[in-house]
């Protein structure tokens, strides 16, 4: 009761001085700021005199402001040369040399720039405050994205701060027509993020789709984009994905240039490219950067591969289990002689195995880097080969486990490939009970729900799903790009068909 | 009901086709071998002709009431009493043939690959995943068959094509006279009637000048599979086609690869699993989507469950395992024609007199004039 | 042996119902939706006890065998 009544009085008072707004008096503006920001030993309060001018006061947070900045050309000049008696803004203004400067009227507008690194100025007598647009703190260098790399291709990788991604982006779009509207989420938080499109390519219907979501958001805070994501998605319930999130302006910006719209988060360098279907995700940026008819067999491969890492522990149950007959004969033959001391079913064998290779695997991420691979190569040999001389498992359930591992590598997206890899488990236990039967019937709910699933009001499995032949050249296949002529018609509304000039084709001579 | 879902001719003919064609393939043939004999191959030829009158039926229904299915345009045209009855008898009908599908599944299943498991556990699990497709609605039912539909082909390829040199031409044709395969037609309208489940399809679909054209498509692709099916059954095992129950899963038997990929009777099975799954999501839908109109309630959706566990009553009720009693004598086939063709057709003939047109006039104006006539009639009613 | 279906499906019925009941917006769904649930849970346990009971095939075959002719088989 007591501690209730203490938590609910400090949140009154921070509400009651946030909505004070910014009076004449310089004295009173100090003390409500010092009070709000008691505590807060990073602030820090510089009064002085304008030379020749009013009282002012500076506030600004160490550490992410640029205090180098700030002394040359806001205190310097002040200090220094003054403002020749003037008592009004415009003097202060034409004397420091900042070229961003906004006004602030209201004490919470005063503490959320504060705390976006801008720093304060107020003057005595003034009821209008202004803040000077120069954060700056130490961020990592550019570097080549850990989960997505390539053979070919940028080696630029996002980083947390979203100005310097922005930057990243428009190098690369170095038109007007590349859009950014920034919204600020999160009570404590206040997260910048920012939607990217660009106007006359993008559906309007879908910017504004997204901007309403992202308004619905009234959270303490977001941390990561993926917090984000959870908000916005289509189908919260659903294992797979309905954003796709990657470190690479290239992605991005191929995206914005499909028509797609792309959300980035300040402090996290995943940036959200929305709508995605399922064949999207099963895309890698490399593909587009090798030669066609080899992106082409890539593309193949990782189809066929995909299903194997879903499949193969399930397939391997249930023939085991119930459809012995279809295995030939000298292969049975040598599973059945490996398999002949192993005291458990053939479920639970495989059950037990992946479990213990996805423990692995979740373990290997924890390790140190020096040591984390070869750990994990080193550990999952023994432990397999202990499990079969200990004839707890045979050896052709680890040949199964390995493969089914190293498939589910292959797969572009992390999100989907952990998606995937959740999904073998109860497909697992469907085969178990009910061999290939059970197989077919999980995957067609599986199918059912991907059916029924869209992103952003695009249909998860287009452009399998409503057919749209024209759309082929870029899932199915890798078209050379001269051929990929039209932008994919996500959504209902605009559909600015052309991306290459007609009668540009490479085929054609003369 | 709830806006309009949007589904096309095409993916409806689609739907229709596989839907039938999975049982047919599978059952038919005994069926056609005992009535006609060695002329089963001709029967699907006698049979299409109630295919197509039940689905031109249809069409003409919904043409003079556009929007609506059976259930609901039976009171407009019967009257309250009579309409909810005829109704009640077309719902009994669909719940009674998705019923048995059900059952004549999970005895195949349960004959040849699981002979251990109780078979109302395996119904069990194929209802539940029907009626989650149910569930999400009438676009998800026809998008399924549209990325399913090249595995049948690709069965089909895989087991005729090494059973090529094996086909000989069927003779004598004929040999007891035309009776045996039209009785055998007859006895395919256990396939053939269950087109009219469109009815539950038609006011969804977007293109309607097309549907006509499609929709016949569907039971011609039917007729043209089955006579092809019974050709080869017939050249292959002769006389003894009639012995067996299931003859397509015997041919597959027949079909080695290399003498690696035996046995792929397996593939088979997990291709018609799917082609059984989407049978009975199409009577499950309309058996959901009638009763609910039946009852006129807002949404089908709180029905499924329910229906879900009267389809498994009706696969378990009064269907002995020994006796496959559908295909002994024409009862069965009669009681399919009756309320698949018969029943409609009634329909409309009393909607046409309803309507102030004789079927003489119908007859001799084409269908393109007719619905701006119905378009009057219906304005200055 | 039918002791086991009749628990059977009364959990089924009474879980199916705990579930959807809820759900449902309106009153003659509900109503509707009831009744279906214990019909079915009655014809269920009715067939389960009595595995002879006589069904849609019955009816249908002695409504419509007297109009069907015999037709010879191969």
């Amino acid at each position: 009761m007591n501690d209730n009544k203490g938590l609910e009085s400090i949140l009154q008072m921070q509400r009651e001085l946030l909505a004070r707004p910014i009076s004449t008096s310089l004295r009173s503006n100090t003390d409500v700021l010092r009070q709000l920001f008691e505590n807060a030993s990073d602030v820090v309060f510089h009064e002085f005199t304008i030379r020749n001018g009013p009282l002012a006061l500076l506030v600004y947070i160490d550490g992410i402001t640029d205090t180098k900045e700030l002394e040359r050309h806001v205190l310097a000049p002040l200090k220094t040369d003054g403002t020749d008696g003037e008592l009004g803004w415009e003097a202060v203004i034409q004397r420091i040399s900042v070229s961003s400067s906004q006004s602030v009227r209201t004490i919470q507008k005063a503490a959320d720039e504060l705390g976006a690194g801008n720093p304060l100025l107020l003057l005595e007598g003034q009821a209008v405050g202004a803040f000077f647009a120069i954060p700056f703190w130490q961020m990592r260098a550019i570097e080549e994205p850990q989960a997505e790399t390539v053979v070919r291709g940028p080696r630029e990788g996002f980083i947390e701060t979203l100005h310097v991604n922005l930057s990243m982006i428009r190098r690369r779009l170095q038109t007007p027509a590349f859009k950014l509207k920034k919204l600020s989420i999160g009570r404590y938080t206040k997260t910048t993020c920012a939607i990217a499109y660009i106007e006359g390519v993008t559906d309007p219907n879908l910017v504004e789709e997204m901007e309403r979501r992202l308004k619905d958001i009234d959270v303490d805070g977001i941390v990561d984009s993926n917090h984000i994501e959870e908000w916005i998605e289509d189908n919260p319930l659903s294992l797979f994905p309905q954003l796709q999130a990657t470190e690479r302006p290239d992605v991005v910006v191929s995206s914005l240039l499909e028509g797609r719209i792309a959300l980035l988060v300040n402090g996290s360098p995943f940036s959200l490219i929305a709508p995605v279907t399922l064949l999207t995700l099963m895309q890698s940026s490399e593909d587009y950067y090798e030669r066609s008819f080899v992106a082409t067999g890539i593309r193949w491969l990782r189809l066929l591969i995909s299903f194997i890492a879903i499949l193969m522990p399930s397939i391997y149950v249930a023939v085991l289990s119930f459809h012995q007959e279809m295995i030939p004969t000298a292969l049975l033959l040598t599973i059945s002689k490996s398999r002949e001391q192993i005291p458990f079913p053939a479920l639970f064998e495989a059950l037990l195995m992946e479990v213990t290779f996805e423990a692995l695997r979740e373990a290997g991420i924890r390790l140190p880097k020096q040591v984390g691979s070869a750990v994990s190569i080193v550990g999952a040999l023994v432990i397999g080969q202990a499990a079969i001389s200990a004839g707890i498992v045979s050896s052709p359930m680890i040949m199964v486990v390995a493969i089914t591992g190293v498939a589910s590598f292959l797969i572009p997206n992390y999100q989907l490939g952990l998606a995937i890899r959740l999904i073998r488990f109860p497909i697992m236990f469907c085969a178990g009970l009910l061999g290939l039967y059970g197989i077919v019937l999980a995957g067609v709910f599986i199918v059912v729900h991907m059916l029924s699933l869209r992103s952003f009001g695009v249909p998860y499995l287009s452009p399998l799903s409503p057919i749209q032949f024209e759309q082929f050249k870029d899932t199915l296949v890798r078209a050379p790009s001269w051929a990929l002529n039209k932008r994919p018609h996500l959504t209902g509304s605009i559909w600015n068909k052309l991306r290459v000039r007609p009668h540009h084709s490479r085929l054609k001579k003369g | 009901m709830e806006k309009k879902s949007r589904i096309s001719a095409a993916q409806l003919c689609l739907l229709m086709y596989l839907a039938s064609s999975g049982t047919g393939l599978m059952s038919s043939p005994s069926v056609a071998a005992s009535f006609a004999g060695l002329d089963m191959w001709i029967a699907p030829f006698w049979g299409l002709i109630g295919g197509i009158a039940c689905l031109w039926i249809m069409i003409q229904l919904h043409r003079l009431y556009p929007g609506q299915n059976l259930i609901q345009y039976a009171e407009a045209i019967l009257g309250r009493i009579a309409g909810k009855a005829i109704s009640f008898l077309f719902l009994f009908f669909v719940l009674f043939t998705t019923g048995y599908v059900i059952r004549q599944m999970t005895d195949f299943l349960s004959n040849s690959f699981f002979p251990r498991t109780p078979p109302l556990f395996l119904g069990v699990c194929i209802v539940f995943v029907c009626a989650a497709a149910v569930n999400s609605g009438i676009e998800v039912i026809c998008r399924l068959p549209v990325l399913f539909f090249p595995f049948p082909i690709l069965m089909m390829v895989v087991i005729f094509v090494p059973l090529f040199p094996d086909l000989k031409p069927v003779l004598p044709i004929f040999e007891h006279g035309i009776l045996p395969s039209f009785w055998g037609g007859c006895a395919l309208q256990l396939w053939y009637a269950v087109f009219c489940f469109a009815t539950f399809y038609i006011p969804n679909v977007h293109n309607q000048d097309k549907l006509m054209r499609w929709s016949m498509l569907s039971p011609i692709l039917l007729c043209l599979l089955l006579a092809a099916t019974n050709w080869s059954i017939t050249s292959i095992l002769g006389d003894a086609a009639s012995m067996y129950h299931y003859p397509f899963l015997v041919i597959t038997r027949f079909v080695s690869f290399s003498e690696f990929f035996e046995h792929l009777e397996s593939i088979v099975m997990m291709i018609w699993v799917v082609a059984f799954a989407l049978r009975i999501m199409y009577g499950y839908y309309c058996a959901a989507v009638g009763l609910a109109q039946w009852l006129k309630l807002p949404d089908y959706r709180p029905l499924i469950w329910p229906v879900g566990m009267l389809l498994l009553l009706m696969s378990v009720w009064d269907i002995k395992t020994t006796q496959f009693a559908q295909f002994d004598s024409l009862v069965f086939p009669a009681f399919y024609a009756l309320c698949g063709i018969g029943l409609p057709f009634l329909l409309l003939v009393a909607a046409w007199v309803r309507k102030g047109m004789t079927p003489a006039s119908q007859h001799k104006t084409s269908n393109a004039s007719a619905s701006p006539q119905t378009q009057q009639a219906e304005q200055t009613k | 042996m039918s002791i086991r279906w009749i628990v059977l499906i009364t959990l089924a019925a009474a879980f199916i119902f705990v579930l959807e009941w809820r759900r449902i917006p309106d009153r003659p769904t509900k109503a509707a939706f009831t009744f279906l649930i214990l019909a079915v849970w009655a014809m269920s346990i009715a067939v389960s006890i009595h595995s002879d009971l006589p069904g849609p095939d019955t009816l249908i075959k002695t409504v419509l065998e007297p109009f069907i002719p015999n037709v010879p088989h191969q």
